[in-house]
């Protein structure tokens, strides 16, 4: 099957898609035309592998004997099972970032920067993995955390969030609102992990403060030998490479991977959805490597252009990261001059862009009273990385712009921090597009205030407390909504979870794998409306345009009621 | 005459070919999932029983259909050869499920019509050739016999 | 050469698409006692139930005589053949020659002599003038005599018009020679559930009545009604085979051998006129249904035109449709007999059950093959029957994947390959003609 569309909105992209065909490589999108047609019953959710009498589908074309699985999981229990094995996985990822830092500290392979602060965070950290002390729950406002109370989904660890939720797909009665909660508990102990890593790594390695950072694959230099790391790589491995790689005429770029640790800046070469046209461009040397968001493509990439992995963990391995920074340095010293006859093609694309902002240095309050004044329509997080389906970036550019363009103030976390970047978002003082309210409010906040403000290190969890505890009420009180327009990964859809359970209505696209149960998707708004204040909203309709559903969201958030735009209706 | 076969060494019995085929022809939005939830319910013309085989109308060359049908609803498209239902004056009375051999009409009671493949005539491909995972259904000249 | 076909339904047009299959220039004369042409009598209860325009009846379009170069005589009753001169003369009096002749006359509706049966508001429903009558019939109360598919049909057709309906059955059950007690059973309450007042086991004696009929004495008593449609059975209309010479059978059709021609030279009959051996008992028949009847017309249609092609019998197959909010189909034997003349000796008949609460299953197998099969709810594998019994196909084991609801095709190919030679070249050359 063919699947017709642009794949990039990168410019820097396009010509290594070509190149690519020539050299009879493929890249995710050849690998996903092969893929094609998807199967319609897993798409759905309507699947179920937990056990060895299936695999099993839920039909929705034939009778009533193939409408439940072998063991009498409906259709139902289907799709909440699906989104229950997302946010499970998802939580695991965040527990596994902190876990890493925690066992650096433990080993002394750092040496943190606030020690008594250190120390605090890294017992409250360990409690995590048996029962979470209260302290836990008591940074949370008594808005959310009331909520949580009432229905059962405070987090109380790694025993019970994790491991009894799991159970949960291996059988027993559960009514499907129960079900649902579960992924919520789930995913609440994967923000408490991702606000512990955050404090930790400030405690650790220093404060971070707003930056100006190079990316996009022209920030390659052809001269030096060049380390890039992907995906979760642990910090302290990252920062010890950083601080010799100066001195050493090292440069250092990542993917997917922390971009600021303290002082040191490791430029963003390219997003997640293109990783592997880094490879192309024959500037890299050596690449370290982590897990999630980390293609395991690469290493046909590799080979072709002579690039070394090194992987930062192994099963026989010692500890958080098996290598010494110093050996990353001699690698990448010796594969420079063994690839000096690799030819490098680095394009011209590189852009600037204001990273790092933290707590403390975004007015909370200032924010607050815009939306009271109604000098900014709403507050939006945009979330998410990419999706093949998608043409690359093109989602969470249009849906930015329209945001921008209707007073709506714009955080950017992560992934979609880089894509917003990229299209010069992220510049410092550069309003562009902003309606006239929100211009005003951004350089209220400072004068170099981007037109987006990247919230990475400071986390979606830190700012929705603070933001709540600005405005002294429940967030769902106010027009504020994450945007996931190029969802992919699972530690996205727990990152979603939990900003529901934090009272913020979230819009993801794809569609969850819950669209085969009509009731589920209802729970998803109606139910977790009633419980949290703020819906999941699960558009299963396809066709819909960036623009189309910029315009809803808007309308939806700012306008009161549910608007049809072109004919179509929410879903 | 073009005919849809399938060969049996790759057919996984995976149902995908039903699901695209009612969703495709069926369905009103033609929108997976959305058409999960589709009234009437969406009816496939291709069925996955028993073996892992997808088996449809093969639009025979004598259709048994087509003499039981009592007014001329079960039609041979000219052109094509293709066995078809002219639904609008489909009465639903079954004699035509009642004779074919292969038991591939379906007497749907949500579509109020017997419901059989068409070899998608209205489309450039049939649908569940083009879905199949693994090629399993192909497209073929059948060898007219004298 | 010349064609003469008289009738002018299934087994005619079927006749007429045959010939011209193999020759396209001899002339062919049509001529049917009906003044509306190629409308299926098999629908004319839905057009009562004001389902379906008369538009919507044709089973031919209406262009079908012009683009097959026939002659058709629509409104003209043959009175009188003769085999010796070779020609028919119109009741005004003209003479046409042939060289073959169909008797494609079909059945006469049966009046029977019930006192009353003369007053205004009580019809058949056999001819389209029988169905326009029924349609333009002012009635509120109605009764149909008779329940046979066409009674059955008829009384939901009223119901739906809103009428009140009573149906009087003279044997102990709805449709009594279509399905057995059981099936019968499920489909009298389906009825019972539309409003429909069933009698069964009762005679209609007399209808009382003033000029139009006002009521019908039944065994239990009497029934007011202000309309009566007679539907108590079709008897083969041979008067013209008589004349003609053609011998008549035991079972009133006219006798026919096993290429469809009568017992005169180039005179032939097919459809619901002819007599023809049953497939499931093994006895002479006269299996008046639509199928049969285009069956039937094709094969004589292809002998009279020089290509010699067998009749392997007929099979009586009934389906009510979603017209009872139940499907339910029933083939060919479908209660086993205590005794039947023409039976091989040593094979004995077994009767095969299911029932649930929606659906029910019965198998009627002589010996080891099937000779009859009643489908009621669970119908969509009904053709893999028909094709077993049509080509006596012993199940050995197969038996429980027959009866069990997961029935399909692929589970019993093998079953057929076993028994290929059972099938002509071309049939099972099409069986096999999936991939396999």
């Amino acid at each position: 099957m063919e699947f017709i569309q642009k794949k990039s909105q990168d410019s820097a992209v396009g010509p290594f898609l070509l190149k690519a065909a020539d050299e009879g490589v493929a890249l995710v999108w050849d690998r996903y035309e092969g893929q094609l047609p998807e199967c319609g019953f897993c798409e759905a959710g309507m699947s179920c592998r937990d056990c060895l009498q299936g695999p099993c589908i839920s039909h929705p074309f034939k009778g009533e004997i193939n409408k439940s699985g072998i063991c009498g999981k409906d259709n139902d229990t289907l799709a909440a099972h699906s989104l229950l094995r997302l946010a499970l996985k998802g939580t695991m990822g965040y527990l596994d970032q902190l876990n890493d830092l925690l066992e650096d500290l433990e080993k002394g392979n750092i040496e943190p920067a606030d020690k008594a602060q250190t120390e605090k965070l890294v017992s409250r950290a360990r409690d995590l993995y048996r029962v979470a002390g209260s302290e836990v729950i008591d940074a949370f406002p008594e808005t959310m955390s009331e909520n949580w109370r009432t229905s059962g989904v405070v987090p109380q660890g790694v025993a019970r969030d994790v491991i009894k939720a799991s159970q949960k797909l291996e059988g027993g009665i559960a009514d499907l609102n129960e079900l649902v909660l579960w992924s919520f508990k789930c995913s609440l102990l994967g923000a408490v992990a991702q606000r512990a890593a955050i404090a930790l790594k400030k405690a650790v390695f220093g404060d971070v403060t707003p930056t100006e950072l190079c990316l996009n694959l022209g920030c390659l230099a052809e001269e030096k030998p060049t380390v890039l790391f992907f995906g979760n790589v642990p910090t302290a491995l990252i920062s010890k490479v950083c601080s010799q790689a100066e001195s050493e005429n090292i440069e250092v770029g990542g993917v997917c991977t922390d971009t600021l640790i303290s002082s040191y800046k490791i430029s963003p070469v390219t997003n997640y959805g293109s990783q592997e046209v880094a490879l192309m461009t024959g500037a890299v040397d050596v690449i370290v490597v982590g897990d999630q968001f980390v293609n395991p493509s690469l290493s046909e990439f590799a080979e072709r252009w002579e690039v070394k992995i090194i992987k930062a963990q192994s099963i026989k391995g010692l500890g958080s990261y098996d290598v010494e920074a110093s050996s990353i340095i001699e690698t990448a010293k010796r594969a420079f001059d063994t690839r000096s006859n690799v030819k490098k093609t680095i394009p011209a694309a590189k852009d600037s862009a204001l990273m790092g902002y933290t707590s403390g240095q975004i007015d909370a309050g200032k924010i607050i009273k815009a939306l009271d004044e109604g000098k900014i329509k709403g507050v939006a997080l945009l979330c998410g990385s990419n999706n093949v389906k998608y043409s690359q970036d093109n989602e969470t550019v249009v849906m930015a712009e329209h945001f921008l363009e209707n007073d709506i103030l714009c955080f950017a976390d992560g992934e979609a921090s880089i894509t917003l970047a990229k299209k010069g978002f992220l510049k410092a003082g550069e309003k562009g597009v902003c309606g006239d309210g929100l211009s005003g409010l951004l350089t209220d906040l400072g004068d170099d205030t981007p037109a987006i403000i990247d919230i990475t290190c400071y986390g979606v969890t830190d700012l929705l407390i603070d933001l709540a505890g600005a405005a002294g009420k429940a967030l769902s009180e106010y027009p504020v909504f994450a945007c996931y327009p190029e969802a992919n990964r699972t530690m996205e859809v727990t990152k979603a979870l939990w900003t529901v359970a934090m009272g913020v209505p979230v819009y993801f696209w794809p569609a969850l794998p819950v669209t085969g149960s009509a009731k589920m998707v209802t729970a998803l708004s109606e139910f977790c409306t009633e419980t949290f204040g703020a819906g999941f909203n699960i558009i299963a309709r396809k066709r819909l345009t960036a623009l189309v559903k910029a315009g809803n969201i808007v309308q939806e958030m700012t306008g009161g009621e549910k608007k049809k735009m072109s004919g179509y209706e929410w879903r | 005459m073009q005919i849809i076969m399938v060969d049996p060494e790759k057919c996984t019995g995976c149902h995908q070919c039903e699901l695209w085929c009612a969703n495709e022809i069926a369905s009103e939005s033609k929108d997976m999932p959305l058409s999960f939830t589709d009234d009437p319910q969406p009816v496939p013309r291709v069925f996955v029983e028993g073996k892992a085989f997808a088996l449809q109308c093969r639009h025979c060359p004598d259709a048994p259909c087509i003499e039981a049908c009592p007014n001329g609803t079960m039609r041979r498209n000219p052109e094509t050869g293709m066995v078809f239902v002219n639904e609008p004056t489909c009465i639903a009375c079954w004699m035509c499920v009642m004779v074919c051999p292969f038991g591939v009409i379906n007497p749907s009671s949500t579509m109020k019509v017997a419901v059989k493949c068409d070899r998608c005539q209205h489309m450039g491909f049939p649908i569940c050739v083009e879905a199949c995972p693994t090629d399993a259904l192909y497209l073929t000249e059948r060898k007219e016999s004298a | 050469m010349k064609y003469i076909i008289i009738g002018g339904s299934a087994a005619a047009i079927s006749a007429i698409e045959a010939i011209r299959s193999i020759d396209a220039t001899s002339k062919i004369d049509l001529f049917s006692d009906e003044s509306t042409p190629l409308f299926s009598r098999v629908l004319l209860p839905y057009y009562v139930a004001e389902e379906l325009s008369k538009q919507l009846l044709n089973f031919r379009p209406l262009t079908f005589f012009e683009d097959n170069n026939v002659n058709a005589h629509m409104g003209t009753r043959i009175v009188d053949v003769s085999a010796d001169s070779k020609t028919v003369k119109t009741a005004e009096g003209v003479s046409y020659e042939f060289d073959r002749l169909l008797m494609a006359t079909g059945g006469n509706a049966i009046v029977p002599p019930i006192p009353g049966i003369e007053m205004e508001g009580v019809s058949t429903l056999k001819t389209m003038e029988d169905a326009e009558r029924v349609y333009s019939m002012k009635g509120k109360k109605a009764v149909v005599i008779g329940a046979g598919s066409i009674g059955v049909e008829s009384c939901i057709s009223l119901k739906r018009r809103g009428m009140e309906v009573t149906l009087i059955e003279q044997l102990g059950r709805v449709l009594p020679t279509v399905f057995d007690d059981e099936a019968s059973g499920i489909i009298q309450r389906r009825m019972e559930g539309l409003g429909i007042r069933v009698l069964t086991g009762e005679r209609a004696n007399k209808f009382i009545g003033n000029g139009h009929v006002a009521g019908v004495v039944a065994d239990s008593g009497e029934i007011p009604c202000d309309m009566v449609v007679l539907a108590i059975g079709v008897k083969p209309s041979v008067e013209l085979a008589t004349k003609a010479g053609a011998e008549v059978g035991e079972l009133g059709g006219i006798k026919v051998d096993d290429r469809m021609m009568t017992t005169t030279h180039n005179i032939y009959a097919a459809g619901d006129v002819a007599e023809t051996r049953d497939i499931a008992s093994g006895s002479m028949a006269v299996n008046a249904i639509w199928p049969c009847a285009m069956e039937q017309g094709k094969v004589a249609g292809l002998n009279m035109a020089g290509e010699s092609t067998v009749y392997p019998g007929s099979l009586r197959t009934n389906s009510i449709g979603n017209f009872i909010g139940q499907p339910a189909i029933s083939i060919g034997m479908v209660n086993a007999p205590v005794e039947v003349a023409g039976a091989e000796a040593g094979e004995s008949y077994q009767e095969i059950k299911r029932r649930s609460k929606d659906t029910y299953r019965k198998l009627v197998l002589k010996g080891d093959r099937i000779v009859g099969a009643i489908l009621v709810g669970d119908t969509q594998k009904a053709g893999i029957m028909t094709l077993l019994i049509k080509k006596k196909i012993p199940l050995g084991e197969f038996v429980p994947v027959i009866m069990g609801s997961r029935l399909n095709f692929m589970d019993i190919l093998p079953l057929m390959r076993r028994y290929g030679e059972k099938f002509s070249e071309l049939e099972f050359k099409e069986l096999m003609d999936t991939g396999i």
